[in-house]
């Protein structure tokens, strides 16, 4: 099982993430934005797995990707993306991806993806 | 007449009878020579003369008896008679002159004219009636005069002197003077005549005369008379001096000679000249030639004769004028030969046109066709001739009567029927023309354009514009719709996973189970709609502000290796510590992201990638060597202001001209479907428009490629002062 930092503005959304996760067994801990997520990286907490959600106020999820890749060059995240008038969803997604995320979910995603998602990263 | 013995007194006119009677007195009395002279009337009535003398006897009975004889003078007297009457109707003065040139004989139109009656004028000298005093001009003649005993003698022959009447009017007088010589005695018998208006009718002609030769002389050309005598030579009594100037020789010449006038012309048209000439003398119809001569300088020039005959006896005569049309006809031929060069390269570009050209009849019958138009319908000269035009243009054509005016043209665009079925647009111009002003039978000239292509690209152009109408229409529902989406999304996230998780639990019945089924298949039913909603779902610009581009660039720069192969050697130089640039960082580094996605594709995992950043200041902005299209892609940037550039150059594969051309329009992608991160390169170029700047590709086949994205930078912010 690993430790897992949810990185989700939406309430609803991050505490579905968080029951499916801890019904999976895993620990999780939550961020409401990119912010959030920088600062509780920076202060040292270490996460197997990274969930960001790629629209977020405050710090959106691409930005929150490369400041937490300074800080954890190693970190393996997902990321997920319900899309913004923005950007299409996709668009968020394939950045992420690029940017180094091995697994991206379009919202709204089924429960088995999530878990086979991050069961892809923690292996 | 009755003559008998006892006397032919009866017979003698009765006018001297009396004068008769008192001559035979006379006799008598006299006993001396009885001269008799008188006239008789004849048995037939005729008037007779006689003359005769008797002599008297006187008998012893004292009877007189004469005898003599009597001449019948009457010849001689009718033609003294007859003589007296021309003198005295003489119109001309007859006087004769004794020995001494005194007249002692004149007729009545010597005193008529001269004003002097008989009695005045005999006896008076010659000299006296003549104004100026006429003397003996030759020595030859003054020895003759010496030889008789004439003291003063006049010219013999005509002369034309002054005469001056009693009153002492001079008038000019033409006598002719002949001597006669009878009985060894000479005297000299002067005829005149008064020749004012004989004189005057002289000068007149004189003048005329001269003035006729004045013009002759001024007349740009030459005055000629041509006669054609009945052995079939040519002769010209009259050319004028105009000649000189043309040919070089004296009018003389050639009125002495007319050869040297036919001998200067150019052997064919001295055998035409000649030919029409017999013509003309023949019909009497006027000669119109222009025939070229070789004058004395060598030089040949043009001559036209314009002359018009007339028979007199059995000679032809043309008076006619010569002029020097050398520069006319110079100039015509040079016309003609201009004209022919002009028909010359209208037949070319008729041959070599693209446009196909055609020339109808008015009802469209095919006259003329060039090569071009034969190809644009798939059909030879042959094919078309005779065809009608209205088989190409369906119906198009105007009526007769609604032709617009020559020198309009109507013009339309339309699909001809072609024998290969090929679908083509033509446009058609028309246009309705003369060969000549009082062409009763004008012409059509159509000029065919194939205009296939264009109208293809128009519409494609037209299907292009909806296209992107349409496009800005979904790009305004988009975002609603990407707003929207997000949420929903966020919303149908929870319900999917709730759900999900609460059928995963086995407390749930059949029925609870096929409610919580419902929930996720009615979520997930959701999160199509919304995907189906999202799929028009566009960027939407944010709010500019002022952004430091160069922690954005270095930002990007550092992240820029990890999506790149390792392969691919990156190299990056910041030429600038801060450049402040209107814009969104954010929009930036996805612009970024997006150039160097391009160029690793572009490199196919080897090669070499330049990121840099540098300033360009005020004045020197230039587009890069080899700019994209043909416009200036920082014209509309302002040079005088300071740019920041950014460049990212690939080592890759480079790009066609034809295909740099294309890359920002919209909806343009060289990378198969799915692939590339949607934001093509027109949103790129939209973003940093928006931004104020500029994107420029320099770019070659097997070249690599490099973007520079050029911003203004901002003034640095004026320092406010600080008050406590």
């Amino acid at each position: 099982m690993g430790r897992i930092l949810i990185v989700e503005d939406t309430r609803l959304m991050r505490d579905s993430l968080v029951d499916v996760l801890e019904a999976a067994g895993h620990e999780v801990v939550t961020a409401d934005n990119g912010v959030q997520a920088c600062e509780i990286v920076a202060d040292g907490a270490a996460f197997d797995v990274i969930i960001t959600d790629i629209i977020m106020p405050e710090m959106d999820g691409i930005q929150a990707i490369l400041e937490i890749q300074t800080m954890q060059p190693e970190a393996r995240i997902i990321a997920i993306s319900g899309g913004s008038a923005r950007m299409e969803k996709a668009q968020g997604l394939e950045t992420a991806r690029r940017l180094g995320a091995v697994a991206v979910l379009e919202k709204p995603f089924e429960v088995d993806a999530l878990l086979a998602a991050v069961e892809s990263a923690l292996a | 007449m009755t003559v008998s013995t006892r006397g032919a007194l009866n017979a003698v006119h009765w006018a001297d009878r009396d004068a008769h009677v008192a001559a035979i007195h006379r006799s008598a009395l006299s006993m001396s020579r009885c001269l008799e002279a008188f006239r008789a009337v004849t048995a037939e009535g005729e008037t007779r003369w006689f003359r005769g003398s008797s002599s008297p006897v006187r008998a012893e009975d004292g009877t007189i008896v004469w005898e003599g004889a009597w001449i019948d003078i009457s010849p001689w007297m009718r033609a003294e008679h007859q003589f007296q009457t021309v003198m005295d109707h003489a119109e001309d003065c007859i006087l004769t002159l004794d020995a001494r040139n005194g007249i002692d004989w004149a007729n009545a139109a010597t005193e008529r004219l001269f004003g002097w009656s008989l009695d005045e004028l005999l006896g008076r000298c010659l000299a006296d009636l003549l104004s100026e005093p006429c003397r003996p001009d030759a020595p030859g003649q003054l020895s003759e005069c010496l030889a008789g005993e004439i003291i003063q003698c006049f010219p013999r022959g005509t002369q034309e002197v002054m005469a001056k009447r009693k009153d002492g009017v001079a008038f000019p007088f033409e006598m002719t003077v002949s001597e006669v010589r009878s009985d060894g005695r000479l005297s000299l018998i002067v005829i005149g005549r008064d020749i004012t208006r004989r004189k005057a009718t002289e000068l007149m002609l004189e003048e005329s005369e001269r003035r006729l030769r004045s013009i002759a002389a001024n007349l740009p050309g030459v005055v000629f008379q041509r006669v054609l005598d009945p052995d079939g030579t040519f002769a010209y009594p009259y050319v004028s001096e105009g000649i000189e100037e043309i040919l070089g020789c004296e009018p003389s010449d050639i009125v002495f000679d007319s050869a040297i006038l036919f001998d200067t012309m150019v052997d064919e048209d001295r055998e035409r000249l000649l030919a029409s000439l017999l013509v003309s003398a023949e019909t009497l119809e006027p000669v119109r030639e222009d025939v070229r001569v070789q004058g004395r300088d060598g030089r040949i020039r043009w001559l036209r004769g314009q002359s018009r005959p007339r028979r007199r006896d059995d000679i032809i005569v043309w008076d006619g004028l010569l002029l020097d049309v050398t520069e006319e006809v110079e100039e015509r031929m040079k016309a003609e030969a201009a004209i022919r060069e002009s028909e010359e390269r209208l037949r070319l570009a008729f041959a070599a046109a693209s446009l196909g050209i055609v020339v109808s009849r008015l009802d469209g019958t095919i006259q003329q066709v060039n090569p071009a138009f034969q190809t644009m319908c798939g059909l030879t000269g042959e094919d078309l001739a005779g065809q009608s035009i209205q088989r190409f243009v369906d119906g198009h054509l105007p009526a007769r009567g609604d032709l617009p005016a020559s020198g309009e043209s109507f013009c339309f665009i339309h699909e001809p029927s072609l024998p290969d079925g090929r679908e083509r647009h033509w446009r058609v111009t028309g246009t309705q023309f003369s060969a000549s002003r009082d062409d009763p039978d004008p012409s059509l000239l159509f000029m065919i354009e194939d205009v296939t292509e264009v109208t293809r690209a128009a519409e494609e152009r037209r299907q292009l514009e909806l296209a992107l109408q349409e496009g800005h229409k979904l790009e305004a529902l988009g975002r609603l719709a990407g707003g929207v989406a997000h949420e929903l999304n966020n919303m149908l996230g929870p319900i999917l996973m709730a759900a999900e998780m609460v059928s995963r639990t086995a407390a749930l019945d059949d029925r609870n189970q096929d409610r919580v089924g419902r929930i996720i298949e009615a979520a997930k039913h959701g999160r199509d709609i919304v995907r189906n909603v999202l799929a028009y779902c566009r960027k939407e610009q944010k709010t500019l502000g002022a952004v430091d581009l160069v922690p954005v660039f270095v930002q990007f720069a550092g992240l820029a290796s990890s999506i790149l192969p390792p392969t691919v050697k990156v190299e990056t130089r910041v030429g600038a510590d801060t450049a402040m640039v209107t814009g969104d960082g954010g929009q930036i580094t996805q612009v970024l992201l997006n150039l160097v996605n391009n160029a690793r594709d572009a490199m196919d995992g080897h090669g070499f990638l330049l990121l840099a950043l540098e300033l360009v200041p005020a004045g020197t902005l230039a587009p890069p060597r080899r700019s994209s299209g043909r416009a200036n892609p920082f014209k509309d940037l302002d040079p005088s202001l300071a740019h920041v550039r950014i460049t990212i150059a690939d080592s890759g594969h480079g790009m066609a001209p034809e295909t740099v051309a294309k890359i920002f329009d919209p909806f343009f992608t060289t990378k198969p479907v799915g692939q590339g991160t949607g934001l093509g390169l027109s949103v790129v170029q939209g973003i940093i428009k928006a931004m104020g700047g500029a994107v420029a590709v320099d770019s070659a086949p097997g070249e690599g490629t490099a973007f520079h994205i050029v911003l203004p930078v901002l003034p640095p912010e004026p320092i406010r002062a600080i008050t406590s």
